[in-house]
């Protein structure tokens, strides 16, 4: 995306925004003003208020999010940046909405479900401390994991663990408008006890009959290391999902997974096109062989060298700076910083920069040469 | 048993100090300073491992009462037809500026804050209500004077290149005013500390010359331009026939934030008895004998809680100048701390409530404006 040049008439309002309010922005000044008033209340961001917190399964919860009225609502599939106070630190995680946007149709609520990652700093928090009544701010939904309009052709759903979310939200809309098209799901989890959602899978599974619904655990139930004859995802499985035909393949779950199962699915035959990913969190950082790589970071006069590279974020702060990141991603721009020099690749696309100044987003930067930036 | 924790030093007694002088300065040895390294190291991270939620809070709340001061102040000169309401609402502007500038702005430039990555509070976004642009203050305070605090030559705070402070500064026939320049420095502190980066003191004597300065020549007008804007151009506009009674009141409340920065900032380093170093005592300085060279060169204010937010915490100048980048609302509960550091190590804590200190300063402006300084001593 390229930014316009701003208007003579924008310049102008920036300059005097900035004069009166020393911020370019003039909500900016006001915004702790109005969350002091009412922390619903705000001049730049959407916020909203925790309404109810579920258990679903022993590391999963759901929780029921009221945003404010003029939150501009979601297509099923999607997901929202959710920003939180952690113990005072700011941080933005992205969550996919499991709820049916019926729901928000009716009574203005979504639901979020998140799975407590094993040493996660802000799901464990959420789990331990974001209580009903607390307020968080959310973006406004975004996401192509959705179902194409006017579809009429059947689907086919492969998800892992906490992948079964955007579906979710897809199965709930297209049962509370009575199943328009037939789908098909293979879900995955380790144990009977992982699957969320799972009684509720299997009772749209009865009722709709244009609905095939599989849970496939991995593990037995008893004893986590019994491993069941029928797991994890092979080709029978992908074979029995392709018998329906599915015009659209929704796949989400862990990086490994799915790269196992969109293999599966071109030794099947199914062209991958089809195939619809969401990708959370960032892909394994190939480590380039060569010399190791020094980082500069010139406004704090700190410097690093490393042959494992990770994202720039990582290693400035490793290195014990605080650069300001939100999404950690590479989709808000929070993170974005000057680097004056050397070379990074984007972990996401694997794209090369050049080798001059340039804005680069260090949350998806990884350096490829010594590379000085400006934190 | 004398150890490196446990050192047993005489007290440092008060006519051992000389004015900036460096004879008569308590020196520890090679053991005691990695000890102090020890004991200061482990007070900040106790502290900053300790920083949560409470520290944001607290400062949105400062926020929030600076903004709802500012309002209030610039609402009551513009609406007041009466000395009464138009003074309270110099006050409360003069107020809402001093707390942008000491407890807000000073703190979150300094990092303290951006641990907390609310871009709102973060160091590098931050500016502030003054004409000095946040990026020339993080040149010259952050990096210049706190790196090299009260060593003559490398510190231009020392004296803002205005002041003679002590006996390495040679004395010129031109020091002898130097109590007008020093009135003058307050009044108009806030075009003092935004022309500090200019040097102009070096560049009269051919260090460098203009050209060098040039982006922060454009840094200074984009930012004077716009505190000139907003205080003398569209709020005294804005109250149309009005003009030049809002102007005043914007003028007043300037001067009054003027006046109490500079006088705050004046008690931290040139109270009479905040030690002056030689660049050459200071060359290969361990982390231990830098945060000596702090303690040493700062002093601190007693007084109320008020006194302490109103002077951004610098009234714990000390703390400030050894954890520049911990919360300076942390400050209060690390004082008696640090203080009993000090003792054990026979270093001094200069503390005192504010006119004393001030008036320490104001003697010590009047005493080096004479050639003889600091060795004329009664």
């Amino acid at each position: 995306m390229h930014s316009q040049t701003p208007s003579l008439l924008q310049r102008a309002q920036t300059w005097i925004n900035s004069s009166l309010f020393n911020t370019n922005r003039a909500g900016e000044y006001f915004e702790y003003l109005l969350e002091g008033v009412d922390p619903m209340w705000s001049a730049l961001e959407c916020k909203a208020r925790i309404m109810e917190v579920r258990d679903e399964t022993a590391d999963t919860k759901t929780w029921v999010l009221q945003p404010v009225k003029n939150w501009g609502g979601f297509v099923a599939g999607q997901h929202i940046h959710i920003t939180l106070s952690v113990n005072g630190v700011q941080s933005t995680r992205t969550f996919t909405i499991s709820s049916s946007p019926y729901q928000w149709q009716q009574n203005g609520t979504i639901t979020i479900t998140v799975k407590r990652v094993p040493n996660g700093r802000v799901t464990g928090w959420m789990h331990d401390t974001l209580k009903t009544g607390a307020v968080v701010t959310i973006s406004q939904a975004q996401g192509e994991f959705v179902l194409d309009k006017d579809v009429d052709a059947p689907v086919g759903y492969i998800a892992a663990g906490s992948g079964i979310t955007p579906i979710m939200s897809q199965l709930r809309w297209m049962s509370a408008n009575n199943m328009p098209v037939p789908a098909n799901l293979l879900y995955f989890a380790n144990t009977q006890k992982d699957f969320i959602f799972g009684s509720e899978i299997k009772a749209l599974a009865q009722a709709a009959r244009r609905f095939t619904g599989n849970l496939i655990a991995s593990y037995d139930d008893s004893d986590s290391k019994h491993k069941l004859p029928q797991s994890p995802i092979c080709a029978e499985h992908i074979q029995a999902l392709l018998e329906s035909k599915p015009e659209q393949i929704y796949l989400c779950g862990p990086h490994p997974f799915r790269e196992i199962a969109k293999q599966l699915l071109a030794e099947a035959g199914y062209n991958l096109k089809q195939v619809r990913e969401e990708a959370f969190g960032l892909p394994p950082i190939k480590v380039e062989a060569g010399a190791p790589v020094k980082v500069s970071f010139a406004a704090s006069a700190v410097e690093t060298t490393t042959d494992q590279p990770g994202t720039l974020l990582d290693m400035a702060e490793g290195a014990g700076l605080t650069p300001t990141a939100g999404c950690r991603m590479g989709i808000c721009h929070t993170c974005k910083c000057k680097k004056t020099s050397g070379q990074v690749r984007n972990v996401i696309t694997g794209e090369l920069s050049s080798t001059e100044a340039e804005d680069i987003r260090i949350c998806v930067s990884t350096p490829v040469s010594n590379v000085e930036i400006d934190i | 048993m004398t150890t490196a924790t446990q050192p047993n030093v005489e007290q440092l007694t008060e006519e051992k100090v000389q004015f900036g002088g460096l004879d008569g300065r308590r020196r520890l040895t090679k053991e005691q300073y990695e000890g102090l390294q020890q004991e200061f190291d482990a007070l900040r991270d106790e502290i900053r491992a300790d920083l949560g939620q409470a520290d944001v809070d607290y400062m949105k709340n400062i926020i929030r009462i600076q903004r709802y001061l500012e309002v209030a102040g610039r609402t009551l000169i513009h609406f007041s037809f009466t000395p009464v309401p138009f003074m309270l609402g110099v006050a409360a502007l003069s107020v809402s500026k001093i707390m942008d500038n000491m407890e807000i702005g000073h703190n979150v430039m300094h990092g303290q804050f951006d641990w907390a990555n609310d871009p709102k509070m973060h160091s590098k976004n931050f500016e502030w209500d003054t004409a000095c642009d946040a990026g020339s203050w993080k040149r010259t305070h952050n990096f210049e004077h706190h790196t090299f605090t009260n060593i003559i030559g490398k510190d231009r705070d020392y004296g803002y290149a205005v002041l003679r402070l002590s006996d390495e500064t040679p004395w010129t026939p031109m020091r002898s005013f130097q109590t007008v320049y020093f009135a003058l420095l307050s009044i108009f502190f806030q075009w003092g500390v935004a022309l500090h980066e200019l040097e102009s003191e070096r560049l009269r004597d051919g260090t460098f010359d203009l050209d060098e300065k040039k982006p922060y020549l454009k840094g200074l007008f984009r930012k004077g331009a716009k505190q000139v804007f907003k205080d003398y151009i569209f709020f005294p506009a804005l109250a149309g026939p009005f003009f030049w009674k809002v102007m005043l009141g914007n003028a007043m409340a300037n001067l009054g934030r003027n006046l109490w920065a500079s006088a705050i900032i004046f008690c931290g380093h040139f109270t009479e008895q905040a030690q002056a170093f030689t660049e050459e005592e200071c060359e290969n300085e361990t982390k231990g004998e830098w945060y000596y060279r702090q303690l040493l060169g700062s002093s601190n204010l007693s007084g109320s809680k008020l006194l302490h937010v109103m002077s951004g915490h610098l009234s714990y100048q000390i703390e400030h100048h050894l954890f520049p980048d911990i919360p300076a609302n942390r400050y209060e509960e690390m004082g008696p701390k640090v203080e009993e550091i000090c003792a054990k190590y026979g270093l001094p804590y200069n503390t005192g409530p504010f006119w004393h200190q001030y008036g320490t300063v104001l003697k010590r402006v009047w005493k080096y404006s004479f050639p003889t300084g600091g060795q004329e001593r009664s």
